[in-house]
């Protein structure tokens, strides 16, 4: 732990407080007390909580910037799975990015467009999916006109507010095979008999291996 | 890097550029790579020194650059002088000694001259 910066310990700190009181009940103080410093050397670094949350959101972004990189390295099914895997981890480390969806939405603008920016970015990314896995003839043609546009939106909102929901009925966090059993439930009913095949070879073993 | 961002339209072109990847291109073969030994071309080719300062030090860079088409081109870093003069000296000579090829001459065809023979 002290290998860190004070800069990046007073970052890891809020974010452990962020998760555990939610935004709008964590003070100075207590991210002090956590990091173990004085009010006053947390004050020399970040001047008050808004430049803290600034710092953790920057580093927050970039994290979830690089997962969304990660789009189409494989030309198949693991592709997504492997995406999903970092999202969840990605979730389970910031849970109050959504647990606190409207509190940041109000209190702090900015930083609310730069989350609206990456969630464009996570349902575009979903949508091409289902385009690209078409025309692999992994996933049947869109049987009724804009169904994969919804299922697209049903999808994001799966990956974002489950992990959450789960905090609020204080379930267990450690449950990415059921997190990921629920995504992929949405694609099933509508992927050909190649796509099955593929699903049952690459994504199957996947889910079986967290069953267990 | 903050201010660079994509609008939704054209986020949305790279993302169909990248699934159309996957259909248009095709495996490579064992010639694509050849350009690593393959050097002939550079009998070719003119040099140009260049000088820059890098971490504190004067580093001399050669630029080779075909005759014919010149963006078909390589940078090789030669050496590296704490003295500007003495690297400026430095690669004078070895742009001299470099730019004489002592595997063939320059190819020379007339149709480049594109002479007027009327």
């Amino acid at each position: 732990m002290n290998d860190l910066s004070t800069k990046q310990r007073i970052l890891n700190s809020s974010i452990h407080l962020f998760n555990e009181y939610g935004l709008a009940n964590v003070r100075l103080q207590q991210i002090a007390n956590e990091t173990g410093i004085s009010v006053g050397n947390l004050a020399y670094h970040y001047r008050n909580k808004e430049a803290i949350l600034s710092a953790v959101t920057e580093q927050l972004f970039a994290e979830l910037e690089n997962v969304l990189s990660n789009y189409r390295i494989f030309p198949n099914l693991l592709d997504f799975d492997n995406q999903l895997t970092q999202y969840f981890s990605f979730l389970q480390q910031y849970p109050f990015l959504f647990l606190d969806s409207i509190e940041l939405q109000r209190t702090y603008p900015p930083l609310h467009k730069e989350r609206i920016r990456c969630i464009k970015k996570m349902l575009q990314q979903i949508r091409m999916r289902f385009d690209f896995n078409i025309q692999r003839g992994i996933l049947i043609p869109e049987p009724m006109n804009g169904i994969y546009d919804r299922i697209s939106e049903s999808v994001w909102c799966a990956m974002c507010f489950w992990l959450p929901m789960r905090s609020i009925q204080e379930e267990k966090h450690d449950c990415q095979g059921r997190f990921k059993q629920l995504i992929w439930s949405q694609f099933f009913p509508y992927l050909t008999e190649k796509g099955v095949e593929e699903f049952n070879q690459l994504i199957l073993p996947m889910l079986s291996h967290h069953r267990s | 890097m903050g201010n660079c961002q994509l609008d939704d339209n054209v986020y949305n072109k790279v993302l169909s550029l990248l699934n159309n990847q996957h259909f248009t291109e095709k495996a490579g073969t064992g010639a694509d790579m050849e350009f690593l030994s393959d050097d002939w071309w550079l009998r070719d080719t003119a040099v140009v020194e260049n000088i820059i300062r890098r971490d504190g030090m004067w580093e001399i860079q050669l630029v080779f650059a075909h005759y014919q088409e010149p963006q078909k081109l390589i940078k090789r870093v030669i050496s590296r002088y704490t003295c500007k003069k003495k690297a400026e000296l430095s690669a004078w000579y070895i742009k001299r000694l470099a730019a004489k090829d002592q595997r063939g001459t320059l190819q020379v065809n007339l149709g480049d001259f594109k002479l007027c023979l009327s």
